[in-house]
């Protein structure tokens, strides 16, 4: 009895915050799961009809949808393709003794600091096919065989926009990986260069292993973004042309906001919920299996 | 210690306390009182508009302004935007939670049906009734598209009439030597003089899908008139059928020749009518919302206005026009008692001749009230001329639809249309665009 009085005070002190999380996040949530059995056409005072796992059936028979899927698995192999080793060099140089690392460390964080509707618009300009940025300096290179309309071709589209993408997220992934680079031990590496260790291999196998739960949050928070990209898609190109582009999120949006199929709508967004979790406990017992 | 914990607790008591009684207070804080202060308690009411024009949003919220000055205790909470991305959003978000604005914007038509069903659009018929003098002024026609055969009732007061043409430069016209073209054909051999001298004959900015949308609905106007869009949506006729194969080829054949420029998918329509204003697009496809913008911008006295070209095979539908009421004000079925009240006056105050006078007015032009410019004692002399060549051509129309989708019963066509068009743009063949909306129709019809 003595014991629980002690909780009294905190559970009290926490009761405010946790109803404002339970009213705001939970409960949406758990109603979103619940609305995804059924069709329901968004409008409160009509009653839903409850459908099983049609909508489930629907959106996993879709095109649309797994042409979305398609396009997650491109975000997701530019994340470890193009932005990881990107934000690794550029991690590296920032944390490095070199003259001016501080100034590199600006301008590779400045596109994470933009605006991403704001970094989305720009580089729409400067895909434009006419008067577009790209395809003149293509043209002024003597490169005219490789102009494109970069967000107007569905063959191509996607891959502009990935590319955006990484461009925007690579300065946020340098900080996560400066992070782990800077708890390396400084001995550590003091004592791989007594033993004769030269920079690639103080890098291969001190570096590396000894950043493995920096990269374990790499490859969460990344999978994760990845699996619910939206802005980026939305401003650059809506998800078009005629669905080229569109990935999870801007088809939850489509299906609930344009067609009015709110319920499977909710079962996209229970999708998206569910495979963040998925990944997030897949990819944390991977990183502790090879602890 | 017990004296800290005494004031730990109490301090989070008050706390809690507080939260809970602000969350009740906007309901119970105000028990029935004296006649008087009743009489001059505020009452909250939300508006909803989308114009795509600056000019009209800047009118409307002037108006507003004004009937809240005249009713001090009508408090507004003006949600309106230019967007019509954003203004859906809005809108869908409020009705998914059960409280839509009281006054909102409507585009009125079949798909609008479960609006109608259930109550977040209100039957204005008893309040059109109340007050003949000032219902009977708009002409009982322009209502259709807020009536629905299986539902009783009248759900909106339409606010203006539109109709799609061209808007041309006439200085750009000049450089060719050709007249705007009145056919199909006319407009295909002036945007080949166009082309060659390096200018975009109609620019068509895509991202924003309705452009496609307009485009297609206005070439099934003056290729087959108001029947085919009729049939379509009964399903006596088909999306992949031998007509509407005809017209997709025809845009897919215009966009070959760069008749819409090279951006088609990546220019929305901001940057449509920049072209346009910027004289790197000859001419511009637009509704009559588009007047305000025309008659102030840099080359007002460049623009000139023409129908939609007609085929000249088919001169029965030169005068059928895509166009018809723009939208319609309509009242949350929700609102009760004080709300009512209030969303009714406002939806009066709006829908009255001295508003439309004054919106006409504001705009140039750019926005066509649904009844007769005499009837709204305009002085005729003060019209624009651009905007009178409009009405010239607009008083001959003898057939006059919207978008095909809007009489569809699935809500969902209209924009599977244009995405479909928005494809074809970017590379799909006309037989699989109208193979993909007709699927999505059978798929629709199966599952009803």
């Amino acid at each position: 009895m003595v014991k629980l009085k002690k909780y009294y005070c905190p559970v009290l002190l926490l009761l405010p915050a946790l109803l404002i999380h339970t009213i705001l996040m939970v409960y949406p949530i758990f109603k979103a799961i619940y609305l995804s059995f059924f069709s329901w056409n968004g409008i409160m005072t009509s009653e839903p009809k409850y459908i099983g796992f049609n909508n489930y059936m629907q959106m996993f028979t879709s095109e649309a949808f797994l042409r979305g899927l398609y396009n997650v698995v491109i975000f997701i192999l530019s994340t470890f393709l193009v932005t990881m080793p990107i934000a690794f060099v550029f991690a590296l140089i920032i944390t490095s003794k070199i003259k001016g690392s501080g100034f590199f460390k600006t301008v590779f964080f400045i596109p994470a600091v933009i605006s991403q509707t704001a970094v989305a618009l720009m580089w729409t300009f400067i895909f434009y096919p006419q008067g577009g940025l790209l395809n003149n300096l293509l043209t002024y290179a003597g490169l005219s065989g490789w102009i494109n309309d970069w967000l107007g071709n569905p063959s191509i589209a996607i891959f502009s926009v990935v590319l955006v993408n990484s461009w925007v997220s690579v300065g946020l992934n340098m900080i996560i990986l400066a992070a782990g680079l800077v708890s390396i031990p400084e001995e550590t590496y003091q004592a791989s260069r007594i033993d004769g260790a030269g920079y690639l291999a103080t890098l291969w196998y001190i570096t590396i292993p000894m950043m493995k739960s920096t990269f374990n949050t790499y490859v969460v928070l990344n999978l994760i973004g990845c699996i619910k990209a939206f802005e980026i898609v939305f401003v650059m190109t809506r998800g078009g042309p005629n669905g080229a582009t569109d990935v999870p999120v801007t088809l939850l949006y489509k299906y609930a906001f344009q067609y009015n199929y709110f319920g499977y709508g909710n079962s996209i967004g229970t999708f998206v919920l569910v495979a963040a979790i998925l990944i997030t406990i897949t990819v944390n017992r991977l990183f502790r299996e090879k602890a | 210690m017990m004296k800290k914990r005494f004031l730990s607790f109490a301090l989070v008591m008050f706390f809690m306390l507080s939260v809970l009684t602000g969350c009740f207070s906007a309901e119970s804080s105000n028990p029935a009182g004296s006649t008087e202060q009743q009489a001059e308690k505020e009452v909250t009411i939300r508006v909803l508009a989308n114009f795509s024009d600056a000019a009209q949003t800047k009118s409307f919220t002037e108006r507003l302004e004004k009937f809240q000055e005249e009713n001090p205790n009508i408090v507004i909470d003006d949600w309106s935007t230019g967007d019509e991305a954003v203004f859906n959003d809005k809108f869908k978000t409020a009705v998914a939670q059960g409280d839509p604005p009281e006054i909102f914007v409507n585009y009125g038509g079949v798909s609008q049906v479960d609006y109608a069903k259930n109550k977040i659009m209100a039957d204005l018929t008893d309040l059109l009734n109340s007050d003949k003098e000032w219902s009977d002024k708009i002409p009982a026609s322009f209502f259709n598209d807020w009536k629905y055969s299986d539902l009783e009732g009248v759900y909106g007061i339409p606010y203006a009439s539109f109709g799609i043409g061209i808007f041309y430069n006439k200085d750009l016209f000049k450089q060719i030597g050709s007249e705007p073209p009145e056919t199909i054909e006319e407009f295909m051999d002036v945007s080949e003089k166009f082309i060659a001298k390096g200018i975009t004959p109609l620019a068509i900015g895509d991202k924003d899908i309705f452009r496609g949308g307009h485009l297609f609905s206005s070439l099934s106007m003056k290729a087959f008139g108001s029947q085919k869009t009729l049939d379509l949506c009964s399903r006596k006729a088909k999306w992949n059928d031998a007509d509407m194969l005809s017209l997709f080829q025809l845009i897919k054949d215009m966009q070959d020749k760069n008749i819409f420029g090279q951006n088609v998918v990546t220019l929305d329509y901001n940057a449509e009518k920049a072209a346009f204003e910027s004289g790197k697009s000859a001419m511009h496809m637009d509704g009559t919302w588009y007047f305000g913008s025309a008659v102030s911008s840099s080359i007002a006295d460049q623009i000139g206005f023409i129908p939609f070209p007609y085929f000249k095979d088919k001169p029965e539908f030169q005068k059928s026009w895509m166009g018809g009421a723009t939208g319609a004000f309509c009242m949350s079925g929700l609102a009760e008692g004080e709300k009512k009240d209030a969303a009714e006056k406002l939806l009066k105050f709006i829908s009255s001749e001295e508003h439309f006078k004054y919106m006409w007015e504001q705009t140039n032009g750019g926005f066509i009230p649904p009844m007769s410019l005499e009837d709204l004692g305009i002085d005729q002399s003060k019209v624009p001329e651009l905007t009178k060549s409009f009405l010239e051509k607009f008083s001959e129309v003898t057939d006059l639809r919207n978008e095909i989708g809007v009489y569809d019963p699935m809500s969902q066509l209209t924009t599977k249309v244009r995405e479909e068009i928005q494809g074809l743009f970017a590379g799909n063949t006309p037989q699989g665009t109208a193979d993909n909306i007709q699927k999505e129709i059978d798929n629709y019809e199966a599952n009803k």
